[in-house]
């Protein structure tokens, strides 16, 4: 169980986020909002890269910056830009990461096959990265962020890239993953949310402005008065 | 570390870089080795009869030969030939003389030992029991060689800036390769996010740059005495120093092999220094410019303005001078990369604390310090530079 508790995290003068409070348990999490909300920043905190202006980030009630390396053994993360070794094939890649992720040396040819099905790239396990479309490299810095069997699944703008085959194809496997892992993920393309998500955040101007169940959050906001529906709830929201 | 590693050879300058200081070296020392060949091809009884286990006899030959040499080659005989002989000849001669020097300069020392020894100043009285100590050993078996290239070798390994200003050069592209380009590759998030992004991530890395340092270092040594190992004779290489010219005043009882080995092992650990630094200033940064001129001025400019002072060492230019040059010598790692010899030309204490100690232990453990400290600090930057702003 991940939990973000009274943060704030400022840049200067400028505030990203204001007093968040919120909490990940099982499912998959859609967090939406326009540039600026602070969707990034709020995955930034939870993926360990940077340290809030106050609060904390807990993972199972223990604070993760005194759990540091044990608690990014349970998570994975895929930033919003994903960069790779041009030179290394994607056994390569992913057999590094698997190493740095801690996944036991014999274990490693097996699970980098597995997540390399998972995100259909099996075929291409001995090619060079640089060979890859971007849709591929996508699919690769999905297969990164799974190699290491997370519970917490943490994706900044997954589906950047992804033609609608493989929008889809990503969305069947983050739902099966959700079976055994926490999923967070932040996008702009809504139907990427309303398709897959259990619960919702709603992001404005660092500020959470809603947070529950895709139903609730429906029926609240929009009363029935108009065809229920998540981009309508957006444009509600975020307006012009 | 095999990918870390990768990182580094994908980097086709650096290795281009590395072949190019390979070349550099061997051809400084091949061509510092092809200017002492007579060309002479036929044996000579006599000269024959010089070479071997020092006898007296034998420097009396020698002397001999140099007389008649330059006797003929005055009297207008055909001189190319004559003249190879007599620097052959002169080159058997010049072992003498370094043999004799260094036995001299022992007993010198000594007895000025032994008549200080009495002094009231308990670090004098030290520093001449350290004397009595090191020059106790006399040098046994002195034999005279066939165009000892491997003396020639001895002097090289101190003659090599430009070649370690290469290598710095390539330690810092390596370092670089190794860090920065993480963030122009864009993998950084991901790296410092997983459960070994961080302090196994950053002493990988780190132990990598010192691997590469050391296989510069022993790249360097080995061109530097390559040329000299296709011509020497195997008893060469276990000639005391003390019987060449530059070392008749050095306190220590090596061979030349273990003198190569030592000049090699001091040239390790200061590419090792300099690489931390190195490291240090790559995780600061995100770019690679900054880094790279901050680290070529303080590596490569730091170590040519070094090697100014060695080459203008015999000059005293301002007072002081000399002292300047002692203190970065001990100081610095500059001294360990390029000017390792002159550790070995003479004694050289250092009062610290009324003890006398080595100028070159003083250097090794400030080193050590300095390496240590920086790693920790390159350490403490890499785990906590990007956190507030992110990356």
């Amino acid at each position: 169980m991940l939990e973000l508790k009274n943060i704030t995290k400022r840049y200067g003068k400028k505030t990203a986020l204001s007093d968040i409070n919120i909490r990940f348990e099982h499912g998959i999490y859609g967090l939406l909002g326009p540039n600026g909300a602070g969707k990034s920043t709020m995955m930034n905190l939870m993926a360990d890269i940077l340290t809030p202006t106050a609060g904390e980030v807990l993972y199972d009630g223990q604070s993760i910056k005194k759990l540091g390396d044990e608690y990014r053994a349970h998570i994975g993360f895929l930033p919003q830009r994903v960069g790779y070794y041009a030179q290394f094939t994607a056994e390569d890649t992913l057999r590094y990461f698997a190493l740095l992720r801690g996944v036991a040396k014999a274990e490693i040819p097996e699970r980098i096959d597995q997540v390399l099905r998972e995100v259909h790239l099996i075929d291409h396990k001995k090619d060079k990265v640089k060979t890859f479309s971007g849709g591929m490299k996508q699919r690769l810095g999905i297969a990164i962020t799974l190699v290491g069997a997370p519970d917490i699944l943490i994706f900044d703008e997954p589906t950047v890239g992804l033609d609608p085959k493989e929008r889809i194809q990503f969305r069947e496997v983050l739902q099966r993953l959700s079976e055994s892992s926490t999923i967070i993920l932040s996008t702009h393309i809504v139907s990427d949310v309303a398709n897959i998500a259990d619960y919702v955040v709603l992001m404005k101007d660092g500020k959470m402005v809603g947070f529950d169940t895709q139903e609730k959050i429906l029926n609240e906001t929009l009363k029935g008065e108009k065809e229920a529906d998540l981009e309508a709830i957006y444009m509600e929201i975020y307006g012009d | 570390m095999k990918y870390e590693w990768k990182k580094i050879i994908q980097n086709k300058i650096i290795i281009l870089t590395v072949l190019i200081s390979c070349i550099y070296t061997l051809w400084l020392t091949s061509s510092s080795l092809s200017a002492q060949q007579s060309g002479i091809q036929e044996t000579d009884t006599a000269y024959q009869q010089c070479l071997g286990e020092y006898t007296a006899e034998k420097e009396g030959l020698i002397l001999q030969k140099l007389g008649e040499l330059q006797e003929q080659m005055s009297s207008g005989a055909d001189s190319g030939e004559l003249f190879g002989w007599y620097q052959k000849y002169s080159a058997l001669y010049s072992q003498i003389e370094g043999y004799h020097a260094a036995n001299e300069f022992r007993e010198t020392v000594l007895k000025n030992a032994a008549r200080l020894q009495k002094s009231s100043d308990p670090y004098t009285a030290r520093v001449n029991a350290g004397i009595m100590t090191k020059f106790e050993d006399v040098i046994e078996d002195f034999h005279i060689l066939d165009e000892p290239a491997a003396i020639d070798c001895a002097g090289m390994q101190g003659h090599l800036l430009w070649a370690d200003i290469v290598n710095l050069l390539v330690l810092i592209l390596a370092a670089s390769s190794i860090f920065i380009t993480e963030h122009h590759s864009q993998t950084y998030a991901m790296v410092y996010t997983s459960r070994d992004g961080r302090r196994r991530t950053y002493l990988r890395k780190l132990f990598c740059v010192l691997e590469f340092a050391a296989i510069l270092g022993i790249l360097t040594g080995l061109c530097a005495a390559f040329p000299a190992l296709l011509r020497a004779d195997p008893g060469e290489w276990m000639l005391k120093l003390r019987t060449m010219q530059i070392f008749s005043a050095s306190p220590g009882d090596l061979n030349l092999l273990q003198y190569i080995l030592c000049v090699t092992a001091m040239r390790i650990l200061g590419y090792m220094v300099m690489g931390v630094f190195f490291v240090l200033f790559a995780v600061c940064f995100k770019n690679i410019i900054v880094p790279m001129v901050l680290e070529t001025l303080l590596g490569i400019g730091g170590l040519w303005c070094y090697g100014q002072f060695i080459a203008n060492a015999g000059i005293v230019m301002f007072r002081g001078q000399n002292q300047i040059y002692k203190l970065l010598r001990t100081v610095t790692c500059f001294g360990l990369i390029t000017d390792g010899e002159r550790f070995f030309w003479e004694y050289e204490p250092v009062n610290i604390l009324n003890i006398p100690c080595s100028r070159l232990t003083v250097c090794i453990v400030l080193q050590i310090a300095v390496f240590l400290v920086t790693a920790m600090v390159g350490y403490y930057v890499y785990i906590h530079r990007f956190r507030r702003g992110g990356v």
